[in-house]
């Protein structure tokens, strides 16, 4: 009945991520300017504010997103392929580089900044996760006990 | 009476002598000025200390609710860290385990024979589309002993060939040592990299038992 939601394999996800990120971002964009747009308008005006705050302002948010995703998914793919496993270093490693690849404009010092920001908040990210999956006991598939040792073909 | 004429009411009797008529609020202006008179219903300082009350109120239930708030974020990271702790860097942990029992893999010959030379491991398939790692089947149980028994089971891509590669894991407090880690690749039949599995010993007699006195 549902199709097939598995990930794209490495290099694709990128883009798919990059577009999911940027809806992500364009959608909450539009929301939040909208709400801003007309209560920073005067009454009578309120829907041409509401409609200039979203053309001016939730592409570029869409755009912020999109980027954060692109580039986390592009170093994601760089740190398996260069680690060989999958585990969730892989994510905090990830978002320290895109927290320092983002902010390449203003320094060394906001680099460091940034990309260790950004490592703690994917950190924190991954400990809330195995914590609400543990609490939704959602297990993994358990493995499969071996049956008695074969000897080898 | 004493007459004690306030600022706010000489503006409003003021207003009132320019507009001629009396206003809906305005009572009699001696009563408003008396200081020593009680709060009653349907007096001016008892709806003062009615609005007094629900401000401080209000105060109290924002307070409580931004107090609730932030206690309660503070535990939800106190809860996140603790599974990353116990996640990620414990050396007991599904993740340290697996990177222990894939470094193995990835120095023994034979399973660089068996599976080619860029070895890439992976958990299973989940149907998630958000998650970013496939991840690692494992099962923890507590014997009688005490001791923990990680069992785990993960994949390793090869240029030649895929296995799944099976282990289990005892922590006798603090020894963390592998009972079996094995390769099976199919094709190929299992390959043992690690193998102390303790088996029984095969009774030779009548019903499996060695009659008679003790030979050695």
């Amino acid at each position: 009945m549902s199709g097939d939601h598995s990930r794209d394999p490495c290099p694709m996800v990128i883009v798919n991520d990059f577009g999911g990120a940027f809806a992500m971002g364009a959608i909450g964009g539009t929301i939040w300017h909208s709400v801003k747009g007309f209560r920073n308008s005067p009454v009578g005006e309120r829907w041409q504010g509401v409609k200039s705050a979203v053309r001016l302002r939730a592409p570029t948010l869409g755009g912020n997103f999109g980027a954060w995703g692109g580039m986390f998914s592009f170093f994601d793919c760089t740190v398996k392929a260069v680690r060989k496993t999958e585990d969730p270093w892989n994510s905090i490693i990830s978002g320290f580089l895109v927290g320092g690849a983002l902010a390449v404009r203003g320094g060394w010092k906001h680099m460091r900044n940034s990309a260790i920001i950004c490592g703690f908040i994917l950190a924190g990210m991954e400990g809330a996760g195995i914590a609400m999956s543990r609490m939704m006991a959602e297990n993994p598939v358990a493995p499969a006990l071996p049956e008695a040792p074969l000897a080898a073909a | 009476m004493l007459r004690i004429k306030s600022p706010y009411s000489q503006c409003l009797g003021g207003l009132r002598r320019l507009t001629g008529r009396p206003f809906a609020t305005s009572r009699s202006v001696g009563l408003r000025q008396s200081q020593a008179a009680p709060s009653q219903p349907g007096s001016a300082t008892f709806g003062a200390s009615l609005g007094r009350f629900a401000a401080s109120a209000r105060r109290a239930a924002t307070f409580t609710f931004y107090s609730a708030l932030v206690i309660g974020a503070l535990g939800f990271t106190g809860v996140a860290t603790y599974y990353f702790a116990q996640e990620l860097l414990l050396p007991s942990s599904d993740v340290q385990v697996f990177q222990r029992a894939f470094h193995l893999i990835e120095q023994d010959a034979k399973s660089r024979e068996l599976l080619g030379e860029k070895l890439k491991a992976h958990g299973e398939q989940t149907n998630n589309r958000w998650a970013h790692n496939r991840p690692i089947a494992s099962r923890r149980s507590v014997d009688h002993y005490g001791r923990e028994h990680v069992v785990m089971q993960f994949h390793v891509d090869g240029e030649k060939n895929t296995a799944l590669a099976r282990l289990e894991l005892i922590d006798n407090a603090g020894k963390r040592d592998f009972r079996y880690l094995v390769l099976e690749i199919p094709g190929h039949g299992r390959h043992y990299l690690i193998n102390e599995t303790p088996s029984k010993p095969k009774g030779r007699g009548l019903f499996g038992i060695q009659w008679g006195p003790k030979k050695n």
